[in-house]
């Protein structure tokens, strides 16, 4: 692993490390006290596995050597005997080493472990061979090194439970021997400290193991320094390390991060409410100048007139409104510095959090090595992998969230797309496979291609399994083009190998890389050449707090559409939407791209065609290569939004994206690109053939509740609903777009549902039309009011059953024909 | 956990140093003191009942459980969302948060009811998934005695409870993607 690599994954290590440290340490204390907690073991055993794992695959050999021994040393660990007090030392010392390590780390320097030979040996796992090999002293000091091992040997047995007399003598020959170092270095202090550990060994008593493991350490820094003759005198001990003055990185919990970002999010929309109320306030203030200005007019017409007395009464009170004037505008002047350094703080605020929700690609892409080494092992291949875009910064929920569809990729391209060697030189191609992973930044986007040099994607077998599987028909899939039949690879249920391997049947299927994809408002294709490639390419943005997002009227509604999915806003004059093969397209750079309405898209009842003569604002969405132009009503700006998923009740909701709160507090649904493009037909597809017109019905309600509640149930019986908030709105909607039955309640601000009916039959055109009042008031004299102004049902609320307004509504559908209300 | 429970168990865990004599008598008392906590503990559901906030839809009363009740908001912050199936009325701001509200008689297939307003929000909690359910009016807290509580089988709906309240399922209430499509 290169140098630039590692400082950027460094924090992650290390803290991560850290947390490894503290469990294996609390773990090994907890198996001291109590050894038969199996739990704790297999905790302690999988932490130091896993701390192993991520050493080796940053090259950091000792950091691994370190962990691996721990492993080893509770790998021997036998619950009926306990956790020897010198395992237990040896362990916690390893853990002390490691800390250091990652503190010289931190400070930026080599992540070295001291003393490492000695903590190996400690742990039971001494130096490898090889490294032996490469320590060996000079054939000289081969005597005491030969006295040490045999010393380290009988150590080693009086560690273990041994009779009386046997351990006596043991350690009695051992003293004897240890005597004899003495004479070898007589400068060091080791010697004696080893010859009398062992006698006191010999004596017998309640610390043995203590006293066997003081020695054991004894011994291996002897070995230490015979085998590195030059330095007889004792080292010194290793030079505490500097705290270190970088910063140092601290794990905070993705939760409190998106907590933050939340709260944030409600400061910066109280933060353009004070802006809005700041501008509001010095409206207010600039009307009271110029009403001051006026009545200074006046005074002087007073002082003409020559009443003095009102004059100077006048003049009094008119000085008193200037002081309250000039008061209002330097608290508006206020307001506004406020709410500018309110904005100042918040867009620094935002900018920080954004940074710290940001962390390298490396995290997600340096596993793909163990991986691939493992998969690649298990079947038999030979893949090279290259990484590239390690340095690229995304957005920690972008990167968690991609991690798994990406080893399924890597796993899959391995399993699947790599041939084994013996077929690959038989195809000429050298023996070992290529696998790149590759993350570039494109805009606010990013794209993840993993791409390998294998045998392409049989697309016939994709096919079959689609046409196995129920799909689509077999007609169909046959006359699929191979590019579109290679993306049912993302169908759920398909499986290419006709056999599902263990490796890349774990349950996640290319499907739940789409699912991801589309989660985070993104693509996934697929794209191959037989024999040559298969490339997989993943878009998503770069970040998932605020973003820019251009808000659109969709009926009387407001909706999003995230920007990075709208290209373009174009305004199409009349005669640009012309048809092509039964589908209406629209003219976009020379080419001919699908076009919808967007609340045709989402079977909604609009009013888009209404608008004559003028220009209609459409969007250019691009969604993974594919463009469609979807019109709208009217296009109201763009705003900075932070969008909520709805949670998985409303996976059956796929156009909807999540739900964000404008600046004005509103709650609006935000849209699925993808979705909505998925669902503009392409040209020459039949179905997309406009079916009938739905009978309309006019729902008025100030209640939003009622009104949805009624919309729903007219929806569900297959009336297309236009929905308005009192009666003035209802009489706009309904002269503009029509309707063939009007549902209103009578209570509603503007004008009442008793007026809008009188309105609606004194219309020659329009009477004809059916009104229904739903009202909450049961009295005699309301109903014969409602009578009265002409309307054709009445229905008392609490009363009212949801059959009962279906059948009157129906009832009075006129037969299919002209629309009344609409012009003509 | 409640005090006594945890200074047994504080006690348990700590004794590493405490002499072996002392040791080996103390245990004995802990271990009693613990054991009628865990009964305690294990019992006290059972005793006490459930405690549920309920509350009226289509003129019928239901209720959950009140521990997984988020937040009750008024009505009159929801706002409807486009194309939304029936089930789904909108969605409304909960605290820091952006959360669906659902219509309750749609998810239970329900075809009557009135139609008259509905004032509040109850903003549930489930396993960590936040949802909205719309009601006509709020009751309050109410205490069932397990005695009265009926299973009312696999639906979403887990027991009837005198005095015609139905206490709801959370975990099975919606998914209406599933049966909607």
């Amino acid at each position: 692993m290169d140098r630039e690599t590692l400082t950027q994954i460094w924090p992650v290590f290390s803290a991560e490390t850290r947390e490894h440290l503290s469990s294996l340490s609390s773990g090994i204390l907890e198996l001291e006290d109590d050894p038969t907690r199996q739990k704790v073991l297999d905790g302690v055993r999988r932490t130091a596995h896993s701390m192993k794992g991520s050493a080796g695959s940053l090259g950091l050999t000792e950091l691994e050597q370190l962990a691996h021994a721990i492993e080893g040393s509770l790998a021997r660990f036998d619950p009926e005997e306990g956790l020897a007090r010198a395992t237990v030392t040896a362990a916690l010392d390893a853990v002390e080493a490691i800390e250091r390590a990652l503190e010289a780390g931190d400070a930026g320097g080599e992540p070295e472990v001291p003393r490492l030979a000695e903590i190996l040996a400690a742990l039971g796992s001494g130096p490898t061979p090889s490294e032996v090999c490469g320590a060996a002293g000079p054939p000289g000091s081969e005597g005491p090194l030969a006295l040490v091992e045999r010393l380290e040997l009988a150590c080693s047995e009086l560690l273990r439970p041994l009779d009386e007399a046997a351990r006596r003598f043991r350690a009695g020959a051992a003293a004897e021997e240890g005597r004899a170092l003495l004479a070898l270095c007589p400068g060091s202090p080791l010697p004696a400290r080893i010859a009398e550990g062992f006698a006191r060994l010999a004596e017998g008593g309640t610390d043995g193991a203590r006293v066997a493991a003081a020695v054991a350490g004894d011994l291996v820094d002897l070995r230490t320094l015979f085998e590195r003759p030059a330095a007889l005198a004792p080292a010194p001990p290793p030079a505490p390390v500097p705290p270190p003055n970088a910063e140092r990185s601290v794990r905070v919990l993705s939760s409190s991060l998106d907590s933050l970002t939340r709260e944030l999010e409600l400061l910066s929309l109280s933060e353009s409410r004070h802006r809005h109320r700041a501008g509001q306030v010095k409206e207010v203030e600039e009307a009271i100048r110029e009403s001051v200005r006026s009545l200074e007019r006046v005074g002087q017409a007073l002082r003409a007139a020559q009443a003095e007395e009102a004059s100077s009464d006048f003049s009094l009170v008119l000085e008193r409104l200037k002081t309250q004037a000039a008061r209002l505008s330097r608290l508006s002047r206020e307001a506004a510095r406020d709410a500018d350094g309110q904005r100042l703080t918040g867009a620094l605020l935002r900018e920080d959090l954004r940074a710290l929700r940001m962390v390298s690609a490396s995290v997600a892409l340096e596993p793909l090595r163990r991986v691939v080494r493992e998969v690649a092992g298990r079947t038999g291949k030979e893949v090279d992998l290259s990484l590239s875009g390690g340095e690229v910064r995304l957005d920690r929920r972008v990167v968690d969230e991609v991690r798994d569809p990406l080893l399924h990729l890597v796993r899959n391209a391995v399993d699947h797309g790599i041939e084994l060697p013996g077929v690959r030189e038989r195809a000429g191609k050298p023996p070992r496979g290529q696998l790149g992973v590759k993350v570039e930044l494109r805009g606010t986007r990013v794209g993840v291609t993993v791409e390998d040099d294998g045998a392409g994607l049989d697309v016939n077998a994709v096919r079959a399994a689609a046409v196995r599987g129920g799909v689509l028909g077999p007609e169909v899939a046959a006359r699929m083009t191979d590019s579109e039949a290679a993306q049912l690879v993302f169908h759920p249920g398909l499986s290419t190998s006709a056999s599902v391997t263990e490796i890349s049947g774990r349950g996640v299927g290319l499907d739940v890389v789409k699912d991801t994809a589309e989660r985070l408002q993104g693509t996934v294709s697929v794209s191959y050449e037989l024999g040559r490639f298969t490339r997989f390419e993943l878009e998503v943005p770069v970040s998932l707090s605020a973003s820019a997002a251009l808000l659109v009227k969709l009926g009387r509604e407001v909706t999003a559409f995230p920007s990075d999915n709208v290209a373009r806003v174009l305004l199409l004059r009349e005669g640009e939407v012309g048809t092509l093969a039964g589908q209406a397209t629209v003219r976009v750079d020379g080419v001919e791209l699908p076009y919808a309405s967007l609340s045709a898209v989402l079977g909604q009842a609009g009013s888009v065609s209404r608008v004559r003569g003028r220009l209609r604002p459409a969007l250019l969405l691009s969604m993974g290569g594919k463009r469609v132009v979807l019109g709208v009503e009217e296009v109201l700006g763009r705003q900075e939004l932070v969008v909520f998923s709805l949670g998985a009740r409303l996976s059956g909701v796929p156009h909807l994206a999540g739900a964000a709160v404008l600046d004005d507090g509103r709650v609006i649904g935000v849209l699925a690109a993808g979705e909505i493009v998925r669902r503009v037909k392409p040209a020459g597809d039949s179905s997309a053939r406009s079916v009938p017109p739905r009978p309309r019905v006019l729902v008025a309600d100030d209640s939003l509740t009622t009104r949805s509640v009624v919309k729903s149930l007219l929806e569900i019986a297959g009336f297309a609903v236009v929905a308005a908030a009192d009666g003035e709105e209802a009489w706009q909607l309904f002269t503009t777009v029509g309707a063939q039955v009007v549902v209103t309640d009578v209570q509603m601000p503007r004008l009442n549902g008793f007026d809008l009916t009188r309105r609606i039959k004194a219309d020659p055109f329009l009477r004809q039309t059916p009104v229904v009042l739903i009202t909450s008031l049961d009295s005699p004299e309301d109903r014969a009011l409602g009578l009265e102004a002409g309307a054709e049902g009445y229905l008392v609320k609490r009363e009212v059953e949801r059959g009962q307004l279906l059948e009157l509504v129906r009832q009075l559908v006129p037969e299919r024909g002209a629309i009344p209300g609409s012009p003509a | 956990m409640t005090g006594p429970e945890r200074d047994a168990a504080g006690e348990l865990g700590g004794q590493g140093d405490v002499p072996a004599q002392r040791d080996f008598e103390d245990r004995e008392r802990i271990l009693k003191e613990r054991a009628a906590v865990v009964a305690r503990v294990r019992a006290e559901p059972r005793a006490a009942g459930m405690k549920v906030l309920a509350f009226t839809v289509g003129g019928e009363k239901y209720a959950v459980e009140v521990k997984a009740v988020f937040q009750v908001l008024d009505a009159s912050g929801l706002f409807s969302l486009p194309a939304s199936p029936p089930w789904l009325l909108g969605a409304v701001a909960a605290r820091t948060r952006v959360v669906p509200v659902l219509d309750l008689q749609a998810l239970l297939g329900l075809e009557g009811g009135g139609m008259s307003d509905l004032s509040k929000i109850v903003v549930i909690s489930d396993e960590g998934e936040l949802f909205g359910l719309a009601v006509e009016e709020l009751i309050g807290q109410e205490e069932i005695d397990s005695e009265g509580l009926r299973r009312a089988g696999e639906g979403a709906i887990a027991f009837f409870a005198p005095d015609r309240l139905a206490v709801l399922n959370l975990s099975r209430l919606g998914a209406p993607g599933s049966r909607s499509g």
